[in-house]
């Protein structure tokens, strides 16, 4: 073949090539933006008790990953401290400290109340927990309950579970869902 | 599919043309041709060419027939020319399309694998014929293939029990690269892409590089008309399980016949809604997708070069209920035994959800640098885009509103973008007249952008080279073959922790040899003995090194470890072939010593604890490791048309180290069907019916205690399908299909389903498949 008809034969293709280099040249790299800002992450959980006993003080325990789910395991877990027959108010709070500054999302749970629901779990012997505050359809919510220390175990755990519904309807008071967002274990011991 | 075009007009009628396969266009040597109404006839010569002499008449009728093919009538008008010149296109015929067909390529240019290595090839008319719901469905009638699914929509290729990141998938001579290492992951090709499909059970790595250790799944295009005239297909597939409808075609030509340039362009649109089980509907596992090609070729064997464009995009539903927040919500749902809610049926694809799309540029040229040596290089950019969306992280909105959930909404869980380019340049060579062989190079470069939360894989740059050689010599009864392939791999990545800014950087280097060596017997006519041995490797992938995030699918926290070394192995096969008129049997049977395989196995001593609970840790690690395994096919024609055909395939995967059953292999199966096959039935020819039992066995080898819940139980299902031919016209044909699949609606769950562990896979599916060629 001479030259003149290679070159005839491939002028077509080259302006092919051209275009196909040129889309090759297409960006490595997204264009999604590389901050989580969107996407939260709770970090903190926080429960204040305060005791019917004016005279035992206030007790804010920690469980937090600051780091998020992932990474470092939790880089605080506190014990809580039971008093003996003592009952207790209790208060629960959930927040993002990874953030700056730290978002507190007790409020959004409190708004999606009827789509939530926390889940309280004493060990035995350590007393009983009963929640406090209701949803739109009188459902338990969780982020208020009473705490009475009774029984004879000296320590024990006291888990949190946070279930989200979906569908408000599927919420019945006793059943977690599947959606599990916060599932924590504190600690306890009776002193 | 017949085309047919005249030349010239003056006196004696002299009828000539070529006679080729309609997928691959290969000229059909043998292919007899009759003049009906008379005692004339001829056969084609080598190259497939006929020539009948002094037609009488204004119009004559023809019937062309070859073994395997369906027999083709056609009316041609030849009155006032005396010069008729035809291409006659044979479609393969039902009678062989249940098997698959056995290429025994001494020829080696231009394959898939060693000549010496066994290659089963799909043909476009048994791909047409089982085309099922996604690109993979189709390979599970190769005995060995089994798939890996996440529910109906994402199916993943597994070869004789490996896959991923140890088999190569090839489309268009460019190895596909996308995130290969989820197992939620599937090929990004769309069932309908006009192509056959070869399959190499055994190591290729030294042709393909170190991932094709385990086998490649090679998708070829179907080669451009040589013709000036335009041909083309549309296919309509619908599914009753998911209601899914799909729509593709092609359309193909040459510009004019001074020119030498072909061009075929394609698509295919499909939509499926929510699968359906046999007693609920899994919620949220629709899937929409589309893609788009073209491909323009110019030249001859000689000098001539190839483009080839494609676009691929998909949005994929993850079944809701596979979606959990963490292990103790999967105890839950297992004991539940069924999906919480089962929404009605629907094509509302919600979060969680991939998105992904692919982009794919081939460019391949060859030259004939001498009589003896043909230079091919191949030039490759692909690139990868894919969102996943979760469910969890979009729930718990903050201290504002509407507005930031919707941008959460759209924003990804994680994104990657992954660029591929890829140059191979390779030597084809005659040494001898009964030595061939190949020599190359290969490089590549390979870019990966992650964002988003997940933390499966870093962000990286991944360089390879690798040189290879390997030749085959071919004697009368007996070929050799023997190759030997050196390759590097530099990766260079940079990991970013959660929530922290700092970047940690770290190079690896990856280099092995791979090598291969077989034979081919001929024992006869009729039978062959071919083994095989092969030495290959793979680095480690960016995920088994750096992972460090919760698959939300399967619960677990997935730890890499950036210490991991080279995975090796040493592949062993054998396989005894028979063909005779009445029998054709395949039996092979294999072994791979691994040293170094690496896996990710629990760690219950550290388990990991997040605010959403604790979770079963498992790190990746490297552990000697035995797959071995057996393949049976088996085809009996026992009278007529009628032909009872069986296949099983066992595959045994052994931690030796601990002497455990390695997780996630694909449990002991066969099929049994009988294939009746009528020449004129309906208006149809070739009609077939086809009726099969497949029997899946439990997997009883597996660890006590290391999966959420035990091996499913056992199951059979039976699959019928019947279709045949119609000719619309002497040019047009249409074939169509009416399968059944799980034709009694039975209930099971099968091993190698993701969603095993809470749902049933799906019920009874009617298919309809109609391809109409002109």
């Amino acid at each position: 073949m001479n030259i003149t008809t290679f070159t005839q034969r491939f002028a077509p293709v080259a302006a092919i090539t051209i275009m196909a280099l040129g889309l090759s040249g297409c960006s490595e790299h997204g264009s999604d933006p590389h901050d989580h800002a969107d996407h939260d992450v709770v970090t903190t959980i926080e429960i204040e008790l305060t005791a019917s006993d004016s005279t035992v003080p206030r007790q804010i325990v920690t469980w937090e990953d600051l780091d998020g789910p992932g990474g470092a395991n939790p880089n605080r877990i506190d014990t809580v401290v039971l008093r003996p027959g003592i009952t207790y108010t209790g208060r629960l709070r959930v927040a993002n400290r990874s953030v700056s500054p730290a978002e507190d999302l007790t409020a959004t749970i409190e708004a999606e109340r009827d789509n939530h629901q926390f889940f309280y779990q004493l060990s035995d012997g350590l007393g009983t927990l009963t929640i406090t505050d209701k949803d739109s359809r009188q459902l338990p919510v969780g982020l208020a309950f009473a705490l009475s220390q009774s029984g004879s175990a000296p320590a024990g755990t006291m888990s949190v579970q946070l279930s989200h519904f979906d569908n408000a309807t599927s919420k019945n008071g006793t059943t977690p869902s599947d959606e599990t967002d916060v599932s924590v274990v504190f600690p306890v011991v009776v002193r | 599919m017949i085309t047919l075009f005249a030349l010239l007009a003056l006196l004696d009628v002299h009828v000539h043309g070529v006679v080729r396969d309609t997928a691959t266009r290969e000229p059909l040597h043998a292919a007899t041709i009759r003049v009906i109404g008379t005692t004339r006839g001829t056969v084609t010569d080598r190259n497939g060419v006929f020539h009948v002499h002094d037609v009488a008449g204004d119009s004559v009728l023809l019937q062309f027939s070859h073994v395997g093919y369906a027999t083709k009538r056609m009316m041609l008008a030849v009155g006032g020319r005396d010069d008729v010149r035809i291409e006659v296109l044979l479609v393969p015929s039902q009678r062989r399309s249940e098997g698959a067909v056995v290429v025994e390529s001494r020829t080696s240019h231009g394959s898939s694998a060693l000549p010496t290595q066994h290659v089963t090839e799909l043909s476009a008319t048994q791909i047409d014929e089982h085309r099922g719901q996604t690109f993979a469905d189709v390979l599970t009638r190769v005995p060995g293939v089994t798939v890996v699914q996440t529910g109906p929509s994402i199916s993943k290729p597994m070869i004789h029990g490996m896959m991923g990141q140890r088999i190569v998938l090839r489309n268009h001579g460019v190895v596909q690269e996308g995130q290969q290492w989820g197992a939620e992951h599937a090929p990004e090709i769309d069932p309908f892409t006009p192509a056959r499909i070869a399959v190499v059970k055994g190591p290729a790595s030294v042709m393909y590089g170190p991932n094709a250790m385990g086998g490649v799944i090679d998708v070829l295009p179907r080669p451009l008309p040589h013709d000036d005239v335009m041909h083309g297909e549309v296919s309509a597939n619908l599914f009753s399980n998911s209601g899914q409808g799909a729509i593709g075609g092609f359309l193909e030509d040459r510009i004019s016949d001074s020119l030498p340039i072909g061009y075929r362009v394609q698509g295919a649109l499909r939509r499926a809604g929510d699968a359906r089980t046999p007693t609920y509907v899994l919620g949220n596992t629709g899937f929409s997708e589309w893609s788009a090609g073209s491909t323009v070729g110019i030249g001859d064997d000689d000098l001539g070069m190839t483009v080839m464009g494609s676009l691929y995009a998909t949005t994929l539903g993850v079944f809701a209920g596979s979606h959990l927040g963490n292990a103790e919500d999967l105890r839950r749902a297992i004991e539940r035994g069924r999906p919480s809610t089962s929404p009605a049926f629907g094509y509302d694809i919600t979060s969680p959800r991939q998105e992904i799309s692919h982009t794919l540029l081939s460019m391949q040229g060859h030259a004939r640098v001498h009589d003896d040596a043909v230079l091919r290089v191949t030039y490759g950019w692909q690139q990868n885009d894919r969102s996943e969306y979760d469910a969890h992280n979009t729930r718990i909105i903050g201290p504002d509103s509407a507005a930031r959930l919707q941008r959460a909404l759209q924003t990804p869980a994680m994104n990657l973008l992954l660029t591929t380019y890829t140059l191979d340049a390779k030597l084809e060579h005659d040494l001898a007249k009964n030595i061939r062989g190949t020599a190359g190079m290969s490089a590549q470069r390979q870019v990966n952008d992650r964002s988003g939360t997940v933390f499966l894989v870093p962000d990286y740059v991944a360089w390879g080279v690798g040189g290879f050689a390997y030749e085959s010599l071919m004697l009368d009864d007996l070929t050799l073959s023997a190759g030997v392939r050196y390759d590097v791999r530099w990766l260079d990545v940079s990991i970013q922790r959660r929530n922290t800014s700092a970047r940690e950087e770290q190079q690896r280097t990856f280099a092995s040899v791979t090598a291969s060596a077989g034979a081919l017997y001929a024992l006869s006519e009729e039978q062959s003995i071919g083994l095989n041995i092969a030495r290959a490797w793979r680095p480690p992938q960016v995920n088994e090194l750096y992972a460090n995030d919760v698959h939300h699918g399967s619960a677990l926290y997935e730890i890499g470890d950036s210490t991991l070394h080279e995975e090796r192995s040493v592949g062993f096969d054998a396989t005894y072939a028979l063909s005779t008129p009445t029998v054709e049997l395949e039996v092979t049977a294999y072994a791979n010593l691994f040293d170094g395989y690496i896996l990710a196995l629990p760690d219950p001593s550290r388990p990991t604890i997040t605010v959403r609970g604790t979770f079963p840790t498992y790190r990746f690690t490297q552990v000697p490791a035995l797959l071995a395994g057996g393949d049976v096919s088996l085809r009996v024609h026992v009278t007529g048309g009628v032909q009872a055909y069986a296949t099983s395939s066992i595959v045994r995967g052994t931690d030796t180290r601990a002497d455990e059953p390695l997780f996630l292999m694909p449990s002991d199966r066969a099929r049994i069907g009988v294939h009746i096959h009528g020449d004129d039935v309906l208006h149809l020819h070739d009609a077939f019916i086809d009726v099969s039992v497949l029997g899946v066995r439990r997997q009883d080898r597996f660890v006590a205690g290391q999966d959420y819940a035990p091996p499913p139980p056992g199951y059979a299902i039976v699959d019928a399908s019947f279709g045949g031919m119609i000719d619309l016209s002497p040019s047009v044909q249409m074939r169509i299909t009416l399968a059944c699949n799980n034709l009694y609606d039975t209930q099971y769950r099968d091993y190698l389903n993701r969603y095993r562990y809470f749902a049933d896979d799906p019920g009874r599916n009617i298919i309809l498949r109609i391809t109409t060629i002109f």
